[in-house]
């Protein structure tokens, strides 16, 4: 299981930009299962055990899931290299954890965090409110409601589910097609506007 | 499938566990290491709701936000190259016992064997001379870059001379470099002996995975590579050309290795870096790549002598 510090840490620092990490890795790596080096570049953050030693840790989870590829693409040499026909356009520029553009990205983040929340049924848009904008418990919330604590937790449970769907999905209607030339790519521009040169 | 059941278990996690379940969600996390990783973000998402009370209401709490670190750019470079595109089938005819000589064009990359059995790869641009003798097998790297793979006999050493340097192997893999009279050996497999000719300094042992400079001061560095950077070096052997957190001046470079076209970038995005991997000799694409990349844009010019030059300037 994970420290409080190390969830809290990955839900400030890494989580909100997911999914410009998926879009950059789809650029950066054409051909590569994007789910599957998230997956694995979580995996990996999940065995620190340390981490305050990482003073930027949005280009720490850029350079975990860059290693990622890289070795993904060592050990399956010929098919993956066979396969990655076509130079894709990279723009990684995470802007430095801190910065006011950085700090920026991550409000936007959030406001599409919220716009996920209202999106979901009423009784677990509720839920969610109460248990995260008020910070009450999920026994005191079913108290409330008057429903059981089972709902209330499978609420929870469904709602976090589709909210962490959505921060794939969004990725994926970004960027329909793979890329094969640099030439014919728009630049890697974040939906929030922000514009990295 | 793993995403639900994390989120299943990060919302049980969010009301508390009874001593059962823990022992449940030990269990589960045990079996398959992605479900850390899974549960972490799930996690993570909730608590990502909790800061999303603090921004809507109250204060952040402004603890992380650490000191500005440099603005360097990072740069990251996608890309791809094929294997074994540009190496050239393998050669028809064994060298013969006794000298012969192999000049690689630019952008040429030939895997050569020889006559013990022994296998060169032979990097574009470059001179080799082989002289095998019954008692001695002798290499000689004019100019250039290559690997071998080295059929093992004690009685027969094998030894690649590089300028005044000189690598004995015995069934052993490597690849020397010749930078003038400087020198890399990267060894693959086994052990091979370094010394430089004519210097006090004794021969040095070094062994697979390790990695030897010899300068033209007779200096001989070791350190170890991991396979994946010795990977990467020797990508060329497969026609690739593997960028790993590069500078854009040294990709060029590397570019320029197999190409009579030059490429050229200008010094004022020359220090930026790049991932990527490429084939050998698609110069236009990584060009194309790299300006877009750093907001320039790609310059051609024909030379007055024949050849072109291709410069990865900013844009206007």
């Amino acid at each position: 299981m994970h420290s409080d510090q190390l969830v809290a840490w990955v839900g400030r620092h890494i989580l909100p930009h997911e999914r410009r990490l998926r879009v950059w890795l789809r650029a950066a790596f054409p051909t590569v299962d994007v789910d599957d080096v998230v997956q694995e570049t979580y995996c990996r953050i999940s065995g620190l055990d340390r981490f305050d030693h990482i003073d930027d840790p949005l280009r720490y989870v850029f350079r975990t899931a860059r290693n990622v590829v890289l070795e993904q693409i060592r050990r399956e040499r010929v098919v993956s290299i066979e396969a990655a026909s076509g130079l894709a356009e990279l723009e990684l520029v995470p802007e430095p954890t801190g910065s006011p553009e950085e700090i920026v990205a991550g409000r936007h983040a959030l406001a599409r965090i919220e716009r996920l929340i209202d999106a979901l049924p009423d009784r677990a848009r509720t839920i969610f409110r109460l248990r995260k904008i008020e910070g009450i418990g999920q026994r005191d919330i079913a108290a409330r409601l008057r429903i059981s604590e089972t709902v209330v937790e499978n609420d929870v449970a469904r709602g976090l589910r589709r909210i962490l769907e959505q921060l794939t999905e969004e990725e994926k209607a970004e960027l329909p097609i793979r890329r094969r030339r640099p030439a014919a790519v728009p630049r890697a521009r974040g939906r929030d506007g922000e514009t990295r040169r | 499938m793993i995403a639900e059941t994390a989120s299943r278990w990060a919302a049980a996690l969010d009301r508390g566990l009874d001593a059962s379940e823990q022992a449940e969600l030990a269990a589960w996390l045990q079996d398959d290491p992605r479900h850390r990783g899974a549960l972490l973000r799930a996690q993570a998402a909730l608590s990502l709701l909790d800061r999303g009370r603090a921004l809507s209401g109250i204060e952040q709490d402004g603890q992380d936000e650490a000191p500005l670190p440099s603005r360097r750019r990072w740069l990251r470079l996608g890309g791809a190259a094929v294997a074994a595109a540009l190496v050239a089938g393998v050669g028809i005819g064994l060298w013969p016992d006794r000298a012969a000589r192999i000049d690689t064009a630019l952008g040429e990359i030939r895997r050569m064997p020889l006559a013990d059995g022994s296998v060169a790869v032979v990097n574009s641009g470059t001179a080799l001379r082989v002289a095998f003798t019954p008692a001695r097998r002798n290499v000689e790297l004019a100019s250039g870059e290559a690997w071998f793979q080295v059929a093992h006999n004690p009685k027969r050493p094998f030894v690649v001379a590089s300028g005044p340097v000189r690598v004995q192997a015995v069934g052993t893999a490597f690849d020397v470099r010749r930078q003038g009279d400087a020198a890399r050996v990267v060894v693959t497999k086994g052990v091979v002996r370094i010394w430089t000719e004519g210097s006090d300094v004794a021969p040095i042992d070094v062994s697979a995975g390790h990695a030897a400079t010899i300068d033209a001061s007779e200096r001989i560095a070791v350190r170890t590579v991991s396979a994946q950077t010795s990977d990467q070096q020797l990508a060329w052997r497969d026609g690739r050309i593997v960028l790993d957190d590069m500078t854009l001046r040294d990709a060029v470079a590397e570019f320029n290795r197999y190409n009579s076209d030059r490429l050229e970038v200008a010094p004022a995005l020359a220090g930026r870096r790049v991932v990527g991997w490429f084939r050998t000799y698609d110069m236009e694409g990584f060009a194309n790549a790299s300006a877009a990349m750093v907001g320039g844009r790609v310059e051609r010019h024909t030379l007055s002598g024949g050849g072109e030059v291709t410069r990865i300037v900013p844009a206007k």
